[in-house]
């Protein structure tokens, strides 16, 4: 009788399957694939629970502030994006700004920060210019290499720089500039990234351990 | 902390503008009026001023937007763990304000630095006090976890502003230094502070930085090796022909002053060495012998 397809992988005493992602060195499109988790969970709760929430700040809004020449269309707040989308916004700006992954788990910190602070909702209509502004100030404060507010500009083409200096503003006053990060915080977050992509099917790519990759994970 | 009465001409001010405390707003420019400028470094200028709130004297530290930048990241860096520390030995920051060319930090006012305090006594610093106030300082750095972004900075990073008891005097002597700080070179900066406080001049004094002050470092610690430095040949950037070998030296050598003050030695060549897991750490280095002539209440100021 054939034990029928796994759907999982699991280690046994003669193989270990393991994923090159560690908290301190966490793999890159893994990552940025996982915070487009729960960017998406936040947006779906919002359009389940309160369709009309007004619980948004006119300089996150793409209407009175958009991100491309395009005109944007009168029901841009209805349309929410599903979770490739997000992840292509996301994978655009860090690949092109050359951002790591570190610095994609403490843009999820700020995020989910601005959101309590400001008591603001993430919806259709903000979502973009709100992660914008947190993957700006994540890498500005965490990366050695500061990318500087202009270089978003060579990214998404129709932005100004003055745009983007307003936005900095208003972020940093609504997070009362508390960047920190404590490690703790660092490795709940890296954690509960890891348990979300499990539970969404997501998972961190599974590879048998050989001597080569315990080395290069050590 | 800030009395009005020790000086008649700010008094004088503080009674000439006479506001409607009401609907001063905090993080607002018109809430801050500028009164003559205290000194001006390449990022930022300090400025003396008055608040519109309540009527106390502030230091306005006006640092200059680049457009093309954006908040300068050391800038948001030093906003934020200046928010966190909040202790008797480093100064308050009352207030932010942010336009679109200027960010300011507003600070409660000090009445001198470090730097002229050392001027104003030769010789006359009582250094155990000194010494204890830097090393608490220190403190709420380690326990609150600021390490990992600390770590990826090996940028200056911090003006820590310290208020410093001198018993000899029976008065509050608020002093203001201005350190640079990743939490690894922290104990360095505050071991060079420590030697100059003693001998009255700088240890590593260079005119310019890279190359000329590793070789003044290196002159004094020795250049380190694998052996008083494990994993250093692996670190970014290391260069084996970058210097000569040197053996190092005794710190007395240099400073002959050190030699007069019990035990200053040993403590300010622990705090000085080179590989940060050899460094001295702030817990012990508050247990160490140099401090033993201090009464124990000190411990305990807030």
């Amino acid at each position: 009788v054939s034990p029928g397809q796994l759907t999982k992988k699991y280690s046994s005493c003669s193989t270990i399957f393991i994923d090159d992602s560690t908290v301190s060195q966490p793999n890159l499109r893994s990552t940025i694939k996982c915070i487009a988790l729960p960017i998406n969970l936040w947006l779906n709760q919002i359009l389940l629970f309160c369709r009309d929430s007004d619980r948004s700040l006119d300089i996150f809004d793409e209407k009175s502030h958009p991100l491309t020449r395009e005109e944007v269309p009168d029901d841009y707040y209805k349309h929410d994006p599903d979770h490739k989308h997000i992840y292509r916004f996301v994978r655009t700006l860090f690949s092109a700004a050359q951002l790591t992954a570190e610095c994609a788990i403490v843009t999820l910190v700020y995020l989910e920060r601005l959101l309590t602070y400001a008591e603001i909702d993430i919806c259709p209509s903000n979502w973009k210019r709100i992660v914008l502004g947190a993957i700006l100030l994540a890498s500005k404060v965490w990366d050695d290499q500061a990318v500087w507010n202009v270089d978003y500009c060579q990214i998404l083409k129709d932005i100004t720089v003055e745009d983007m200096n307003e936005m900095e503003r208003h972020f940093l006053e609504l997070l009362q500039f508390n960047i920190n990060v404590p490690a703790s915080v660092y490795a709940k977050y890296y954690f509960d990234l890891r348990s979300l992509a499990d539970d969404n099917n997501l998972s961190f790519l599974l590879e048998p351990l050989s001597k080569e990759r315990a080395q290069k994970l050590e | 902390p800030w009395s009005f009465t020790d000086s008649f001409q700010e008094q004088d001010i503080v009674v000439r503008f006479k506001w409607q405390r009401q609907g001063i707003p905090f993080g607002a420019a018109t809430s801050y009026v500028h009164l003559e400028k205290l000194c001006e470094g390449s990022c930022a200028t300090v400025y003396k001023g008055i608040s519109r709130i309540n009527r106390q004297l502030v230091a306005l530290k006006v640092i200059k937007l680049e457009a093309e930048e954006g908040v300068p990241f050391t800038a948001i860096r030093e906003a934020s763990l200046l928010k966190c520390l909040k202790h008797a030995n480093i100064v308050l920051l009352h207030d932010i304000i942010q336009t679109k060319k200027t960010l300011t930090f507003v600070f409660e006012y000090m009445h001198t630095d470090l730097a002229q305090y050392m001027g104003q006594h030769p010789g006359g610093l009582h250094l155990c006090n000194v010494m204890v106030s830097s090393l608490e300082d220190s403190y709420p750095l380690r326990h609150e976890g600021y390490f990992p972004l600390c770590m990826v900075t090996a940028n200056y990073l911090l003006v820590f502003i310290y208020s410093i008891y001198d018993k000899n005097f029976g008065e509050n002597l608020p002093l203001m230094m201005k350190l640079p700080l990743s939490l690894q070179a922290f104990f360095q900066s505050a071991g060079c502070i420590f030697v100059e406080m003693i001998q009255g001049q700088p240890i590593f004094a260079a005119t310019s930085g890279g190359h000329e002050q590793l070789e003044k470092i290196w002159a004094v610690l020795g250049v380190p090796t694998e052996d008083t430095w494990p994993g250093l040949s692996k670190l970014p950037n290391y260069n084996p022909e970058l210097v000569a070998s040197r053996r190092p030296q005794r710190l007395r050598v240099i400073c002959d002053r050190m030699s007069r003050v019990p035990a200053a030695e040993n403590l300010a060549s622990r705090m000085l060495t080179a590989f940060p897991r050899g460094r001295i750490s702030a817990q012990d280095a508050l247990l160490h012998g140099f401090f033993s002539p201090l009464p124990p209440q000190l411990y305990q100021v807030p």
